[in-house]
C-alpha cells in the first residue's frame, strides 16, 4: 500500500504543481527559493493527508498549505503578508528580445499583474497560468463562481486601465 | 490587443516544471524498503590493476520517469475534461486545511503540526478509486460519468471503469486492495475491485501483494485465484492463460475446473474445452509487453526485479537470446547486472564476449567506466566489443580495434590511461 500511496502522491504532485506555483507567486512573486516552497508545501501536504477527510479536496488543501507557506516565509523574511502589497512577476527578458514590442508588452503585464491585489492577483495567475476553470477556481479559493469571475473581471479592467486600452479600474 | 491571450503567454514564463517538482518531494518523502542491485551492483566495475572511480549512480534519484512526467503533466493535468476530475470538482471545501505558524487577521490556522513523516492514509472515498496510467492516448468509460478520451498520464478513476487502449498500454492500481492490473495495446477490460472483464487484448493482474479471491472473465472464461500473477490473452474465440506466480483455477462455462500453477499455461479453444497445462519455459517473452510500463512505475522493485531474472536466464544460457532480447528491452539500466553476472574470470570467454556485446549494445555514454573496464579484459574480443560501444556512445576514439584485440598488455595500459584522462 505504501508504494501505491506514494505513487499516488506523486501524481497528485504533478497534477497540482502548477496551482501550488501559482499560490506561492501570487504571494511572494520570482522569488529564489520558489522550488523550496512548492516543495515544503507538498511536504506539508503529504504530512498532514489523514486530516484531509476528502480526497476530492486535495486540490484546495495543498493550495492553502502553498498560501500559508508564502505567509511563513514572509515573516521569517520580517515582513507582514499584505493584500495590497506588490510582488516581482518580472522576467529577465533574453538580449535579444530586450527591444522587441511585443516583449515588452509581455513584461509590462508581468509587473501590473505583480502590483495588483493580491486576491485579484491570485484569481489572475489561477485563471491565465494554471488555465484552471472558474469553478475550479472557486474550490481552490472557496469562493463561488461568480465571485472567481467578478474578480477576474476587475483584474482584467484594472490591467487595460493601467495600460491604456480603456476600460476603468 | 487580446489581453486574454497576452496575459496566458505574459505568466507562461513563471511556470516550474512539474516533473522536477514531483522528482525533489517524491525524493524527500520517507524513503521506500531500498531495492538495491544485489550484491553492490550500483558501482563501478572495481578493477583489478588499478583503483577506479566509483560509477555515477543513474540519473534516476526519485524513480520519477520525468518523460512519462512530463506527458502526465501536458494529458493528465487537463483536469477539467478528465476521469479524475469528477472527485475534485466540487465547490467550497469544508476540509480542515493547514494554516500558518501562527493566526493573524483571519488566516487559516489549522496547518498540522511539523512532525515526522508517516505513511499517508488514504482517505476513505479513494478506497472507491484506482489509479489509472495511459500509457498512449486511451478511452475509458466510467460509471456515473460516461464515455471520456484520456491523453497519456496519470488519472484517478471509479473503480467498475471500462478501459480501451489504442496503441499504447495502461496500468491500474485499486487503492483498496492493491491489485494491479496492466492492458496491453488494443486491448478493452472492464476492472473492478475484485474482478476483470477482458473483452479484448491482453491483461496482466497480480494479487500478490495484499491476496483476496479475484476473478478474471474472459468470455465465458473464468479464473478465479487468490493470490496469483497471471497474463490472459483474448485470441479470436480462444482464451490464453498463463501463471506467473501463485496458482489459479480455469473454468469454461459449467464445466469442471481445472487446477495451474505458477509458471504454467492453459488455453480454452473455442468451443469451451481447456487443455492441459504446460510448461512456460521462458517468462520473459511473454511479458516483454509490459516492460515500458515496469521501467516508468516509481517503485523499482519491479525493474530490478526483472532485470535481474533475465541476467539469470541469460546466465543459464538456454535462453540466452531470448534473455538478451528482454535485457535489450530494460536497456543501460541493465548494464551493471550483466556485467557483475558474466564478466570476471570464473566465466569463459566465449560468455564473457557475448555479455560485452550485450553491454555493448545497451550501455550509454555516462557507462564509459564499464566499458573502459571491459577494455581491461584479457579476452580480446571483449575488449573489441568495449572498443566498439565506446564508439558507439560518442567517446572520442583511442587507437583502433586491431590494437585493443592484438596490443601488448601494456601499450593498451597506457592507452587505456589517456582515453580515461580525455572522458574525465
Amino acid at each position: 500500500m505504501l508504494a501505491g500511496a506514494r505513487d499516488a502522491f506523486g501524481w497528485l504532485v504533478v497534477r497540482h504543481s502548477r496551482a501550488v506555483r501559482a499560490a506561492v507567486l501570487s504571494r511572494l512573486g520570482r522569488t529564489n527559493d520558489l522550488d523550496d516552497l512548492v516543495q515544503e508545501a507538498f511536504l506539508r501536504a503529504y504530512q498532514g493527508l489523514s486530516r484531509l477527510e476528502d480526497p476530492g479536496r486535495f486540490g484546495a488543501f495543498v493550495h492553502r498549505i502553498a498560501h500559508n507557506v508564502s505567509i511563513d516565509r514572509l515573516r521569517r523574511s520580517g515582513r507582514e503578508p499584505e493584500p495590497l502589497a506588490e510582488i516581482d512577476l518580472s522576467v529577465a527578458p533574453e538580449p535579444a528580445r530586450t527591444a522587441d514590442v511585443r516583449e515588452e508588452r509581455l513584461e509590462r503585464l508581468r509587473l501590473q499583474v505583480g502590483k495588483m491585489p493580491a486576491t485579484l492577483r491570485e484569481a489572475v495567475l489561477l485563471f491565465y497560468f494554471e488555465q484552471k476553470s472558474s469553478a475550479e477556481i472557486g474550490a481552490v479559493l472557496a469562493i463561488s463562481e461568480a465571485a472567481v469571475q467578478q474578480r477576474l473581471h476587475r483584474a482584467r479592467q484594472h490591467l487595460k486601465a493601467v495600460l491604456g486600452e480603456g476600460g476603468s479600474a | 490587443m487580446n489581453l486574454d491571450r497576452d496575459l496566458r503567454e505574459a505568466l507562461a514564463p513563471l511556470a516550474g516544471d512539474p516533473a522536477a517538482d514531483a522528482a525533489r518531494v517524491m525524493a524527500s518523502l520517507p524513503p521506500l524498503p531500498a531495492a538495491p542491485l544485489p550484491d553492490g551492483q550500483d558501482a563501478s566495475p572495481e578493477s583489478p590493476r588499478q583503483p577506479r572511480r566509483r560509477q555515477p549512480v543513474p540519473d534516476k534519484s526519485s524513480g520519477w520517469p520525468l518523460s512519462f512526467v512530463a506527458a502526465a503533466v501536458l494529458g493528465g493535468l487537463a483536469i477539467g475534461v478528465v476521469a479524475g476530475v469528477w472527485w475534485e470538482a466540487s465547490h467550497v471545501p469544508q476540509v480542515a486545511a493547514p494554516g500558518p505558524e501562527k493566526e493573524k487577521d483571519g488566516e487559516q490556522k489549522d496547518e498540522p503540526k511539523k512532525e515526522e513523516p508517516k505513511p499517508p492514509v488514504m482517505p476513505t472515498r479513494e478506497q472507491d478509486l484506482m489509479m489509472l496510467m495511459a500509457f498512449a492516448p486511451l478511452e475509458i468509460d466510467e460509471p456515473g460519468v460516461g464515455v471520456q478520451q484520456l491523453e497519456p498520464g496519470g488519472f484517478a478513476t471509479r473503480l467498475g471503469t471500462v478501459v480501451r487502449t489504442g496503441e499504447g498500454g495502461a496500468g491500474l492500481y485499486v487503492y483498496a486492495n492493491d491489485a494491479r492490473v496492466r492492458l496491453d495495446h488494443q486491448s478493452a477490460a472492464m476492472v473492478d475491485l475484485d474482478k476483470v472483464e477482458l473483452d479484448a487484448g491482453r491483461v496482466w493482474l497480480s494479487t500478490l501483494t495484499r491476496p483476496a479471491p479475484f476473478e478474471i472473465r474472459a468470455g465465458a472464461v473464468r479464473i478465479e485465484s487468490k493470490a496469483v500473477e497471471v497474463q490472459v490473452q483474448r485470441l479470436g474465440a480462444e482464451v490464453d492463460v498463463l501463471c506467473l506466480q501463485g496458482a489459479l483455477q480455469v473454468r469454461s462455462g459449467e464445466g469442471p475446473a481445472r487446477g495451474v500453477e505458477a509458471m504454467q499455461r492453459v488455453s480454452v479453444s473455442a468451443d469451451g474445452t481447456i487443455a492441459a497445462p504446460e510448461p512456460i519455459g521462458f517468462a520473459g517473452a511473454v511479458t516483454a509487453w509490459m516492460v515500458p510500463m515496469v521501467k516508468q512505475q516509481q517503485d523499482e522493485t519491479e525493474l530490478n526485479h526483472r532485470i535481474a531474472m533475465m541476467v539469470e536466464e541469460f546466465q543459464k544460457g538456454t535462453y540466452r537470446p531470448e534473455a538478451a532480447l528482454e535485457l535489450r528491452r530494460f536497456g543501460s539500466r541493465a548494464v551493471p547486472y550483466v556485467y557483475k553476472a558474466m564478466v570476471h574470470r570464473g566465466v569463459p570467454d566465449d560468455e564473457q564476449r557475448q555479455a560485452a556485446e550485450l553491454i555493448g549494445s545497451i550501455a550509454e555514454y555516462s557507462q564509459v567506466p564499464w566499458l573502459f573496464a571491459l577494455l581491461e579484459n584479457d579476452a580480446p574480443e571483449v575488449r573489441v566489443a568495449a572498443f566498439r560501444a565506446l564508439v558507439r556512445v560518442g567517446a572520442p576514439r583511442v587507437d583502433d580495434e586491431a590494437f585493443w584485440r592484438e596490443a601488448p598488455a601494456s601499450e593498451r595500459e597506457r592507452s587505456l590511461a589517456r582515453w580515461r584522462a580525455l572522458v574525465r
